[in-house]
């Protein structure tokens, strides 16, 4: 009697329940989706009107013949969802697009909700003759370029690239060197050697200014050594005279000078023809 | 007292061809703005503020109909024996679509009056999206076989009456 109660029910034969079981995982599946679409689109609109920033860069001399540039950018995450493999990219053209240098900060994982700090420093060596000596005596216009990828809520692998320009202070902008004939003294002749430089760069130069003065043929005629300490945005323009070497004829010649730094830094300043 | 259930006099009970056709007619608007209208317009709407996708109208508007389509021609069909070779045919047609959209998974955008240029890979989301498809191709096949072996098999649990 009591099965007589019982609403007629018949179990579905297997065919058919392992159908209508593939097209629920792939319904679930789907909405799973749409859900994980709606929480990634909605945590990206919090992302958008967030802005990053840098805190500027500051530069200064390696012993390795270096310049080094470091700054910190600032990548704020507002979004709940957190960007994973994140990295940041940074290239510098000079005005002619040659590549003068690069770094990459990262990877890391920005959370949810952070203002995270990307270390970068770039490293641009000024090996003579290389794009990069140019930055010691002229001013220019660099083209920085930036990019950032990363993987938004593990889903979605994006990047973000911009370009821009900067303006560059040499630290030796106008470099010059003049030379002229001084009077014999006690039967040795003698140059009067002056250097002048602007130091248009964001940091002071303090050491010696030390230089030779060569023949055509390379010998050393004559060395000299001036103080330097020329505080940002200053002038420096000293002149001091050279006893010249008997036999030694800096005619056609040239004049190298170096700044030697402390902390064993070497900047190479390039050659000057003897006026 | 309680009275005992009555037990369905045919086991099932169809819909007229007409009901069938007129429910399938009323969900293919939904489906066609789904399918074409909505991402027809945002394509438009990103192209009025010059951002390009790679996403050719013509591609969007031929699989969303055909998917559409599909999808109420299973409907009306659902009783028949033709209905497993269209719903693999619609499922077959979504993979396809899914499979056209992945080959072109990386969207560069240029930020209209700026340096910036946006680069985004839906790829993954795209790949997790084929399990769809896939899961109702799967079903399909298996509705298919049971159709061929078993017919009329499945109508009582399709429709109880």
């Amino acid at each position: 009697m009591a099965t007589a109660l019982l609403p007629h029910f018949r179990r579905p034969p297997p065919l058919y329940r392992l159908a209508r079981a593939l097209r629920r995982v792939g319904l679930i599946v789907l909405v799973l989706l749409v859900l994980g679409l709606a929480v990634e689109v909605y945590s990206v609109s919090k992302v958008v009107g967030s802005s990053p920033g840098s805190s500027g860069f500051s530069a200064q001399f390696l012993p390795n013949e270096t310049f080094e540039l470091a700054g910190t950018f600032h990548v704020p995450n507002s979004g709940p969802l957190p960007i994973t493999d994140f990295r940041l990219h940074l290239r510098l053209l000079d005005a002619a697009a040659s590549y003068l240098g690069g770094a990459t900060g990262g990877p890391i994982t920005l959370a949810g909700g952070s203002n995270t700090s990307v270390p970068i420093v770039v490293y641009l060596p000024f090996a003579a003759g290389g794009a990069v000596s140019s930055l010691l005596t002229e001013d220019q216009t660099l083209t920085v370029q930036l990019w950032a990828n990363g993987t938004y809520g593990y889903l979605f692998p994006a990047g973000i690239a911009t370009s821009t320009t900067d303006t560059w202070g040499a630290p030796f902008a106008n470099y010059q060197v003049a030379t002229a004939a001084a009077g014999p003294g006690n039967g040795t002749s003698e140059l009067a050697v002056t250097i002048s430089y602007q130091n248009h760069a964001g940091f002071d130069e303090v050491g010696s200014l030390d230089f030779a003065v060569l023949s055509e043929r390379g010998t050393t005629c004559g060395t000299g050594s001036l103080p330097v300490d020329v505080p940002a945005q200053g002038s420096f323009n000293e002149q001091q005279t050279v006893a010249i070497a008997s036999g030694c004829a800096p005619a056609g010649g040239s004049v190298t000078a170096a700044l030697l730094a402390p902390d064993d830094v070497v900047v190479p300043l390039p050659a000057e023809a003897v006026s | 007292m309680i009275a005992p259930a009555e037990p369905p006099k045919h086991g099932y009970q169809i819909p007229p061809l007409g009901q069938r056709i007129l429910a399938s007619a009323l969900r293919l608007v939904p489906l066609f703005v789904l399918l074409v209208g909505l991402p027809l317009a945002g394509l438009a709407f990103l192209s009025d503020h010059g951002i390009a996708l790679p996403i050719a109208s013509v591609t969007v508007t031929g699989f969303g109909l055909a998917i559409a389509v599909l999808a109420a021609l299973r409907s009306i069909l659902r009783p028949s024996r033709a209905y497993g070779p269209v719903a693999i045919a619609a499922s077959a047609t979504s993979l396809a679509y899914l499979l056209v959209l992945l080959a072109q998974a990386t969207y560069h955008i240029a930020v209209p009056n700026s340096s910036v240029t946006v680069t985004l890979d839906v790829a993954r989301f795209l790949a997790l999206l084929l399990i769809v498809p896939a899961f109702g191709l799967a079903s399909a096949l298996v509705t298919t076989i049971e159709d061929l072996r078993h017919p009329a098999e499945r109508l009582p649990f399709d429709y109880p009456a």
